[in-house]
């Protein structure tokens, strides 16, 4: 059963009582709350996504609450609870739907250890994977959200989850997050996207999440083989460069993206290094979201035709 | 004076032509080597080295014996090893 099978007032009663419970990829999270503006919101972001059933085990327990005690908040605020225990700072109600984001992601690089992590969307197109690993304000979660709209499967916008066996990337088929200029790039580039109401005032701006497709979450079990690693970097008025990055310096950020390199040791650093090896490694400067669209889809048709 | 490799450095290379990626395990770091350097830390790696033989090696073995500034990157890499703790003075 999908979650967006169940009306809203089942799906109240459930996030009010023994908790709501789904899965993205290979995490499952069960999400107790009262606040009305996560449960429209869940409602409406993860419809396509399958439920948990009641009683089955979750890799995490997630309560946000409205503290009770008088804490001389402006605004009303929501605290968030982990497996029953607190965690960050109180946020306002306003930004509760972002705040749930911002915990599953927390999630998968507190808890998703047996998968290398490395921060970068991760997207396929005919079996083929493309990973584009950078750090925060980069533009890969923009670029990500417009390929979605032009072809490209989505695995994941924040984190590609490696498999240590098997080196394929696996999806997570969440939203895509966006913030601030982007969400309007976007817009413009793909007028079909369907966003959540933006939330204002965040310490990242204004964020809104573009839901994944449905025909996209349906295959969240579908992993993919990465053939292309390419690091994106998005600046005002650069000129369109697509051009070959030398393995050793592709390796070494790789790494530093990797968030969990420490704990894998060397069989993740052999891991990312065979990854890197069997992979087309390319560096990406842009300015313009539908010339980096076009080159990355003339980069894969490239590969296509050679065979 | 003599150096020795830390046996307490646990070190995993990847090389490609010429650049080396090595990641010290305890740590988790990961570093970018020149083919130089990497070739110098080699140099200790069948045991304790005098640096100015392990350092002569490496320029004969460039036939370039006498080259000040390629001796004076050699140093430089090595002040690097040693600040990373990779090389430790004496017959470690």
């Amino acid at each position: 059963m999908k979650l967006g099978q169940l009306g809203l007032q089942a799906l109240g009663k459930r996030l009010r009582g023994p908790g709501l419970a789904w899965r993205s990829g290979p995490f499952s999270i069960r999400l107790r709350t009262d606040l009305v503006a996560v449960r429209d919101g869940l409602h409406f972001l993860y419809a396509d996504h399958p439920l948990v059933p009641g009683g089955d085990f979750c890799d995490g327990d997630i309560t946000l609450r409205q503290p009770r005690a008088a804490w001389g908040w402006r605004r009303p605020m929501v605290q968030a609870h982990v497996d029953y225990q607190p965690i960050f700072e109180p946020v306002p109600v306003a930004h509760a739907l972002p705040l749930v984001e911002w915990l599953l992601n927390w999630h998968v690089t507190a808890h998703g250890h047996h998968f290398l992590t490395v921060h970068a969307a991760a997207l396929e197109r005919d079996g083929k994977a493309l990973l584009l690993p950078a750090p925060s304000g980069s533009g890969k979660s923009t670029l990500c959200a417009a390929l979605v709209h032009r072809g490209w499967r989505l695995l994941s916008d924040e984190y590609a989850l490696i498999d240590f066996a098997t080196g394929l990337v696996h999806p997570l088929a969440r939203p895509v997050s966006l913030k601030n200029q982007s969400i309007e790039v976007l817009r413009a580039f793909a007028p079909e996207a369907v966003f959540s109401a933006p939330a204002h005032g965040t310490p990242k701006g204004t964020l809104a999440q573009m839901k994944a497709p449905a025909a996209h979450v349906q295959r969240m079990d579908e992993p993919a083989c990465p053939v292309w690693i390419v690091f994106p970097q998005w600046s005002p008025g650069a000129t369109l460069l697509l051009q070959a990055r030398p393995k050793a310096r592709a390796l070494l950020e790789l790494t530093r993206q990797t968030v969990n390199l420490d704990l894998a040791g060397h069989d993740g650093f052999a891991r990312l290094a065979e990854l890197v090896t069997a992979s087309e490694c390319l560096d990406l400067r842009y300015d313009m979201l539908a010339d980096a669209v076009a080159a990355i889809d003339a980069m894969a048709q490239a590969i296509d035709h050679a065979g | 004076m003599l150096f020795s490799l830390n046996p307490q450095i646990d070190l995993i290379w990847r090389d490609w032509g010429d650049e080396s990626v090595a990641m010290e395990a305890a740590s988790g770091r990961v570093f970018l080597f020149d083919p130089l350097s990497s070739a110098l830390l080699a140099c200790f790696e069948s045991g304790p080295q005098q640096v100015q033989a392990a350092v002569d090696s490496l320029l004969a073995d460039l036939g370039s014996p006498t080259d000040s500034r390629l001796q004076e990157f050699l140093r430089a890499a090595l002040d690097r090893f040693v600040a990373l703790g990779w090389l430790l003075p004496g017959d470690a």
